[in-house]
């Protein structure tokens, strides 16, 4: 029997987000302005978060009680999703353990992997870092070139990855890599599940206007992984890494921050707007409630058991597009506020705005161009043959 | 959390499209009755097909007449009920006889909306002019008011309860500028320029990408604000509203897209999209952006303290 129409959280879920609040106001700091803040403590206080969360069975509750998970409903992840990514993600790079690196492994992962990775992701003590995009295959992710060479139990790996978040933090990669020699494009791509202190790794931060942490380069010089490293079968990894994707691109809940920089701006300076102020803010909120919805509904198709299509495209797009158009009204709104980043006095919310507004930017580059998703959307969603 | 249309109202949209679809050619009068015949006027009324579900079933129809490219005051016609068109001595139509109020307007001011407009015409009689179907035929036209309107039971959509016509308006939207982009994207498949198809150019793609999840997003809104509105939320208004609000920015954008593909056949009475795109231009005129935004802010909650991180979190509970 098909579920009845339903636009709300049920009372459990919500009941869960206060409880969630809660926790958050007594474990992080009052200034929390996220792991990529300058300064070491912001670190510990992720790693502590996380650990805390695990004990409570939060971390990963949507997924199954064998992997550490508590079966929960993917809306009650939902809930955590949003709280947390509201509040500057405390979990730092551990977002992607939960969101499609635990996933993508419980979906292809051998025995032995699914015991040996998903205990750990669950208890929020792993780090990772997604190793796809490279200096000459960005957007274009199929000429990639790392190569993993296929040698007496296990892969001989050359070659560097770059962008990647987290990745001087990072304990693991998923790394995407050519374990088929001479093979182009999509054909002879394999996953590794690589241990970055394996020998002939090396991990690069590049400095950027984000802050510490956000990009890094991972240079593989010749560097010997073992043949359990591979994640689902050798030469399809374009498929799992593809499918690890659609777990994740809806997956960072961009769109609850979103809704919190607009009540902030609409605290700080709501009563003072003229009637154009009124009316952009209004956009915005439509705008933004839209974003929700569409991310809702990516969640819908999960719940199905099903792997989202350009749906899961279009909701990222949303939520890009709206953190964007959020940077403009701020500038708009707030003047110089909107620029004055935590380590200013005068920076409202401990630079929270100013926050949103350096990053969205980013959001149409980074996990997928703008172009690349849309590109999904004319594939899948009106069936046209793409071109670029 | 689940948007889907429940099986019966899923059944009747399919039924409605297919019924609007088959009877195109019949003349706007048939098309009419069988709408009738469908149930769609009786929507709101105490019979309603659908019960329990019956302003998601409105706006769930009202899209698929816009996908079916059917234009006429079908929202008005739904808030109106069967009765009022059966007191008005019978169906409204596309081409439905207006009223003479003393003054004969001449044929060719069918074909100018615009100057409809400046004459004061109601806004659900402004939608009727530009059919093709009526193209040429001695229709009169008073100014303002169809026969059934003029008999005292059916109001123009700008007088109808604000939530119901900002939800219905932007429904109809949804409908309306999905057949325009399924007819851009099959004009693009086939044109082609450069030795390729329009299609093909990484450009118009990021056009069309962009038409079809505006889109998909306006139509969850408008079936979240029908949703709330069967169950009588206080929401239900603020949602309609932001609903309307975002349905304009979309029926504007993929109207812009859609010209910019097609290029002049796209201005051309024949390739049929001027009569779509035109069609929310009036809904936009009519209802104009101010009265939702004035309604949304004074429904907001501004508390201190931490901001809600969903928008729907900062409204008045």
């Amino acid at each position: 029997m098909a579920a009845e129409m339903d636009f709300d959280f049920a009372t459990d879920d919500e009941h869960f987000r206060r409880q969630l609040r809660e926790f958050m106001a007594q474990t992080l700091p009052a200034d929390w302005q996220g792991i990529c803040e300058p300064g070491t403590d912001a670190l510990e206080v992720s790693n502590d978060f996380c650990a805390q969360l695990a004990q409570r069975g939060w971390l990963t509750q949507a997924w199954p009680a064998a992997y550490g998970g508590r079966d929960a409903t993917i809306w009650r992840q939902a809930v955590l999703q949003e709280e947390l990514w509201a509040h500057q993600e405390p979990r730092g790079s551990q977002y992607m353990n939960v969101n499609w690196i635990g996933p993508a492994i419980a979906h292809f992962g051998t025995d032995v992997q699914k015991q040996h990775f998903l205990p750990r992701l669950a208890a929020g003590d792993m780090r990772w870092g997604q190793g796809f995009s490279e200096p000459d295959a960005g957007s274009d992710l199929a000429a990639l070139r790392c190569a993993a060479t296929p040698t007496d139990g296990g892969y001989t790996v050359t070659g560097q990855k770059i962008w990647t978040s987290y990745g001087d933090l990072a304990d693991y990669c998923f790394l995407l890599c050519r374990t088929e020699a001479g093979s182009r494009r999509k054909q002879g791509l394999s996953v590794l599940l690589v241990d970055l202190s394996l020998p002939g790794i090396s991990v690069r931060p590049i400095e950027t206007i984000f802050g510490p942490h956000r990009q890094n380069e991972i240079v593989f010089s010749e560097a010997f992984v073992p043949s359990a490293a591979l994640l689902g079968p050798e030469g399809d990894g374009w498929r799992v890494a593809m499918t690890a994707l659609a777990f994740e691109r809806s997956g960072s809940a961009r769109y609850a921050r979103s809704a919190r920089v607009l009540g902030l701006l609409e605290q700080l300076h709501g009563s003072d707007w003229g009637e154009q102020d009124d009316a952009q803010f209004v956009r915005l909120l439509a705008f933004g409630r839209v974003a929700e919805l569409m991310n809702y509904n990516v969640m819908a198709i999960k719940e199905r058991d099903e792997v989202p299509g350009w749906q899961a495209s279009a909701a990222r797009i949303h939520n890009a597009l709206l953190e964007q158009e959020i940077a403009d009204f701020t500038e708009s709104v707030a003047g110089i506020e909107a620029v004055l980043g935590g380590h200013d006095e005068a920076a409202p919310c401990n630079g929270e705005i100013e926050s949103l507004w350096l990053n969205a930017p980013t959001g149409t580059v980074t996990s997928g161009a703008y172009e690349i998703q849309n590109s999904i959307v004319v594939r899948d969603g009106l069936g046209l043959e793409v071109s670029r | 959390m689940n948007f889907d249309l429940t099986p019966e109202i899923a059944s009747m949209c399919e039924v409605v499209q297919r019924a609007a679809a088959d009877s195109r050619d019949l003349g706007a009068d048939e098309q009419w009755r069988r709408l009738s015949e469908l149930g769609v006027f009786d929507l709101r009324g105490d019979n309603s097909p659908l019960p329990g579900a019956v302003e998601v079933g409105v706006v769930s129809v009202l899209d698929h007449l816009g996908q079916a490219t059917m234009r006429g005051p079908f929202a008005e016609s739904i808030w109106a009920g069967s009765d009022v068109l059966a007191s008005a001595g019978g169906l409204v139509t596309m081409a439905s006889t207006v009223v003479v109020g003393g003054e004969t307007f001449v044929p060719y001011l069918q074909r100018q909306p615009r100057l409809l407009h400046a004459a004061g015409a109601d806004p659900a009689c402004w939608t009727v002019q530009h059919d093709p179907a009526t193209r040429g035929a001695d229709v009169p036209v008073e100014r303002g008011q169809h026969a059934w309107a003029a008999a005292g039971g059916a109001r123009p959509l700008a007088e109808l309860e604000p939530a119901y016509a900002w939800r219905a308006a932007a429904a109809t939207s949804a409908g309306l500028m999905s057949a325009v982009l399924d007819r851009t994207v099959e004009h693009a498949r086939v044109r082609t320029q450069f030795g390729r198809t329009l299609a093909s150019f990484q450009a118009v793609q990021n056009r069309l990408a962009e038409c079809l999840w505006r889109v998909e997003g306006l139509r969850l809104i408008v079936r979240e604000a029908a949703w709330r509105a069967d169950r009588g939320q206080q929401l239900a208004e603020p949602v309609s509203a932001l609903a309307w609000i975002y349905a304009r920015r979309v029926s504007h954008l993929v109207a812009r897209h859609s010209h910019q593909v097609l290029g002049a056949i796209g201005f051309t009475d024949e390739f049929g999209v001027t009569q779509l795109t035109g069609a929310a231009a009036v809904q936009r005129s009519v209802l104009p952006e101010k009265p939702a935004i004035k309604a949304v802010r004074a429904a907001r909650a501004v508390r201190a303290g931490d901001p809600a991180s969903s928008v729907l979190g900062g409204f008045v509970a």
